[in-house]
């Protein structure tokens, strides 16, 4: 069966994600910062095909690289690749406006978010290249649709995630290989509060991680064979354009 | 009388910022990572500009130096104008993206992205205590819509990240300022003259695309390059009060490239 290796697995979006292509039978490198984490994902998928976990910090560029080996050599290949790693409030940080958010937070988000992808692509695209196969979905931002208050740097992170993947297509074309971003809204996570989660889309809910899993999921599958450079707006219509 | 500063002033692009600002008149400080060519620059131009410095705009404590020593000599800054960047000083080599180094996209993303953060940053404060003022950063076509790279674009997928980035950036900028009494705004050139490669030498390149598979070399639907001047009146509208209702925009300069 094909293999996907999903970023940032423990975190609720990677879950559902996880769950989501565990559903379709695919095999799972799950990997993330916080290993424990991505562990207890596992044992709760109760999946019928493999899952190995994979302790990875997507900002190290070395580790990336050590990892898409093992786990190409573990599973025979990579098919797929979901960037899930990245977040603001997840990584501890808090929403500022540009005149008061030190250097530091906007070069966490930055390195985290938009590095640890060209990280993780820069890494397995030489693979699906050889394998002359594969697909690789980043999972972006409503927020990288229009520049929010307070998250300019999530908001610049998440928006070079949707035009590095555009300006993408066309090398990824040539090995084999399509690339696509989503863009869930203001979504569901294991850090909120009763409090978070107050902007409420059109369709009257946050996004859930089964909302996220299940837009993976089918652009992942052969339905999706001829999507690619596509951003799918999964927010419920908060991002209208 | 207003004082705004620009950086990137002796690039092709900043240059002609600078020069429509003082027409509008407006008192410029311009700031550029090579000094000298500011400093001749700003004899070019005339008495409009009232200083010029050296300045890299990766670094965010020179920046909010430069940002206060013209607040105190030639104060109370009201504009930005963001004009740094291009491939110049980054070295940055051709190819596709699996063939390139994270130390390449840090140097990208340094000059292209963070360095628009540090200079908003840094003026930001100015243009709250003021009360009032604007900023326009130059993002790029390649920042509205990603695209097959042009044969000879370098680094594309990253630069444009870098550039959407910028958009959405001065997006959130134009959310929080807007309240102060504050603009944001961006332009997007397309296929630009710079000071290293002159209209000329791109109508040359082109001629040379041409040849090689036709319709690779096409300027824009306009016929045509963009000038330096091209960008220099659209950052020049956005700063000026016309623009007083326009905020959040992303002002196409490409003409016609980049349809989104």
């Amino acid at each position: 069966m094909a293999t996907a290796l999903i970023t940032g697995a423990a975190s609720l979006i990677g879950e559902g994600i996880a769950r989501a292509l565990a559903r379709d039978g695919w095999d799972l490198a799950l990997t993330d910062i916080n290993s424990q984490g991505a562990e207890e994902v596992a044992k709760r998928l109760a999946a019928n095909s493999r899952v190995e976990v994979r302790e990875l910090d997507v900002t190290d560029h070395g580790r990336v690289k050590q990892v898409v080996g093992e786990t190409a050599r573990a599973f025979g290949a990579v098919d797929a690749l979901v960037n899930c790693a990245g977040g603001l409030r997840g990584l501890g940080l808090t929403r500022k406006p540009v005149a008061e958010m030190p250097p530091e937070d906007w070069r966490r988000i930055i390195d985290t978010n938009l590095k640890g992808v060209l990280n993780a692509v820069h890494c397995t695209l030489p693979v699906m290249k050889d394998q002359g196969s594969g697909a690789i979905v980043s999972i972006a931002a409503s927020r990288g649709l229009r520049g929010a208050a307070g998250a300019a740097h999530y908001s610049a992170a998440k928006a070079g995630i949707i035009l590095f993947t555009q300006t993408m297509v066309l090398e990824c074309a040539g090995y084999g290989v399509r690339i696509n971003t989503i863009a869930p809204g203001n979504a569901d996570a294991r850090w909120k509060g009763p409090d978070d989660g107050a902007t409420v889309a059109p369709l009257g809910r946050p996004t859930s991680e089964d909302d996220v899993g299940g837009a993976v999921r089918w652009l992942l599958s052969p339905e999706a064979s001829h999507v690619t450079g596509a951003c799918i707006d999964v927010s419920g219509g908060t991002t209208l354009h | 009388m207003a004082t705004a500063i620009v950086t990137g002033g002796a690039g092709a692009i900043g240059r002609a910022c600078a020069a429509a600002l003082v027409e509008d008149g407006w008192r410029v400080v311009l700031a550029d990572i090579d000094g000298a060519e500011a400093e001749k620059v700003a004899s070019d131009i005339g008495a409009g500009v009232v200083a010029a410095y050296g300045l890299d705009v990766t670094d965010f404590a020179a920046v909010h130096d430069i940002a206060a020593r013209a607040q105190a000599r030639h104060g109370p800054i009201t504009g930005l104008v963001t004009a740094a960047g291009g491939g110049r000083n980054i070295a940055l080599t051709n190819g596709p993206f699996i063939e390139t180094t994270p130390d390449e996209w840090d140097r990208n993303i340094e000059v292209h992205l963070n360095a628009v953060y540090n200079s908003c940053h840094a003026v930001l404060p100015l243009l709250f205590e003021a009360g009032k003022g604007a900023i326009v950063n130059t993002a790029s076509g390649a920042g509205l819509r990603g695209g097959p790279p042009h044969l000879r674009q370098r680094h594309a997928s990253v630069y444009s990240a870098c550039k959407a980035g910028v958009i959405a950036l001065t997006q959130a900028i134009s959310q929080e300022a807007g309240p102060k009494g504050v603009r944001a705004n961006c332009i997007a050139p397309g296929r630009t003259e710079t000071r290293a490669k002159p209209i000329e030498e791109m109508e040359r390149m082109q001629r040379e695309e041409e040849a090689l598979k036709p319709g690779s070399g096409r300027a824009s639907p306009l016929g045509r390059f963009g000038r330096g001047r091209d960008m220099g009146d659209a950052a020049a509208f956005l700063m000026s009060d016309r623009a007083g209702y326009i905020t959040g925009a992303c002002l196409d300069v490409t003409g016609g490239i980049r349809l989104h």
